[in-house]
């Protein structure tokens, strides 16, 4: 558990785009990535052959039940390793992934999304609140929003039909590598002067940045655009069981103004609140399936903690490069999928 | 509007209920995620009968969840509650418990958000808790696809 707190501690600033030594386009062979994709690419074409032969096209899967949890540990263990190296939420990665590629119905692989963002959430929030780099001031009133919205996009997503869902996530998860690839983060975001519903709330703040060794202040602006894109993110969130790191730290950052560390460890943390009410939804229509849900879970958590000692090691900008192709070609074929092809 | 939080330093400002909440929550997920294994352990062992057997299962999960509850008479809404000796009403419970730790914390922070008269958090900390509470409660229903 510490060690999962010290994960999402440590993957909070991710480095600008560009920084750092490029000696070489894939870093060196010791890179831990060189060795955890080629054997997840190859653990997701053999889940294809697998699912083929057991006529999992027709929804019949005559396969041994064993072999699925035990194959999707493996997966959501490199997951989650591969989401602490490129700085982002499991879920992004595991939803697509595991309905692209796995026999379980879009519908419970949603709900192990929303469950598997939440865990992660859950385990980082007491270090990130105690540290004080996770501002309660400016999580909750974007939470109330965003939760709501979660609620109604789960509710919105059980009521759609799960191809048409699963085309829209897979399109999303396209405009997420667009949002990796173009958008430009700013470690302290210049804001003139603080708007009026932001003083009213009274979200301001400050907190210790060891990297300067000083603390810093910070204040924000745009907050009511802020909200409505925090409520457009939630619905989304709730429907595609996606959680919503990817697009709400672009939010507080680029948007609102937040310092990028605190938009990170917010956004962590306000992810605990928003997949709360929108996998209760889930919990309720019956949607949890626990031969998928307690593998994920267990794996992406050992993953997580696996992939903090291998943090030192990796090359974050090569690193997030090779995610946004991984992303990119999960999308793709959740999108295909979704589209019956 | 904001009570004592107004006058605090900038850098202390709802340290208290941001602390109070931390704690909860600290002690909330690691007693969830120890449920989790255990129950999970217990399901896949056979320590409790299952719903669904492990044999029926695989050509199951496929289906849409509406169509999984109709044909295995697996648990929805809080059904579960009454059907705990069976392994995935466990995990159900295991699930439950994960996502009521956020709902605690809420509660955990409303009565120092009185005491300091935070009424404009107080107020979104109630209306989170009512959201929260009414995605729990299962009263919003979902029309199946």
């Amino acid at each position: 558990m510490r060690k999962s707190m010290i994960m999402a501690r440590r993957s909070l600033p991710s480095p600008p785009a560009g920084e750092g030594k490029k000696s070489s386009p894939f870093g060196s062979p010791k890179t831990p990535f060189f060795f955890i994709l080629p054997i997840l690419l190859t653990l997701l074409a053999g889940t294809q052959a697998f699912a083929t032969d057991a006529g999992v096209a027709q929804n019949v899967d005559t396969s041994p039940w064993w072999v699925w949890p035990i194959i999707l540990f493996i997966v959501t263990y490199l997951i989650g390793i591969i989401a602490v190296l490129g700085g982002l939420g499991g879920a992004v990665l595991f939803v697509p992934i595991v309905s692209g590629f796995f026999p379980f119905h879009y519908d419970f692989v949603r709900s192990a999304g929303l469950l598997v963002a939440l865990s992660a959430s859950l385990a980082a929030g007491p270090g990130l609140l105690r540290r004080g780099l996770a501002d309660f001031r400016l999580a909750l009133p974007m939470g109330l929003i965003q939760s709501t919205a979660a609620m109604i996009g789960a509710m919105v997503g059980l009521a759609v039909p799960a191809h048409i869902v699963q085309t829209a996530m897979g399109m999303t998860i396209l405009a997420v590598v667009a949002i990796l690839f173009f958008a430009r983060r700013s470690e302290y975001p210049e804001v003139g002067k603080a708007d009026a519903l932001s003083t009213a709330l009274g979200i301001r703040g400050a907190y210790f940045e060891t990297t300067l060794e000083r603390e810093v202040e910070w204040k924000i602006h745009r907050t009511a655009k802020g909200m409505g894109m925090f409520a457009i993110i939630g619905f989304m969130a709730g429907m595609f069981g996606l959680g919503a790191g990817w697009a709400n730290v672009p939010t507080f950052n680029l948007l609102m103004g937040a310092p990028l560390k605190l938009s990170v460890a917010t956004s962590m943390f306000l992810l605990s609140i928003t997949d709360t009410s929108a996998v209760w939804v889930y919990i309720n229509q019956g949607a949890v399936l626990p031969m998928l849900v307690a593998p994920s879970l267990i794996g992406i958590m050992l993953g997580s903690m696996t992939g903090v000692r291998l943090l030192t090691r990796a090359k974050p900008t090569v690193i997030r490069k090779i995610v946004m192709i991984m992303l990119f070609l999960a999308g793709l074929r959740a999108m295909l999928k979704g589209m019956g092809i | 509007m904001t009570g004592d939080n107004a006058r605090e330093p900038v850098a202390q400002r709802g340290a208290e209920e941001r602390i109070a909440y931390a704690n909860t929550l600290n002690h909330g997920v690691k007693s969830g995620f120890i449920i989790v294994v255990i129950c999970f352990l217990i399901y896949l062992f056979g320590a409790l009968a299952p719903i669904v057997p492990f044999s029926e299962l695989a050509g199951r999960w496929g289906s849409p969840v509406h169509e999984f509850i109709e044909k295995t008479g697996s648990p929805s809404g809080w059904n579960w509650v009454w059907k705990l000796n069976s392994g995935e009403a466990l995990n159900f419970f295991a699930v439950a418990w994960l996502s009521t730790v956020t709902i605690v914390c809420y509660l955990r922070i409303i009565p120092i958000l009185i005491r300091k008269r935070d009424t404009i958090y107080l107020v979104i900390a109630v209306l989170e808790l009512a959201v929260m509470l009414l995605a729990a409660s299962g009263l919003v229903h979902v029309g199946g696809h």
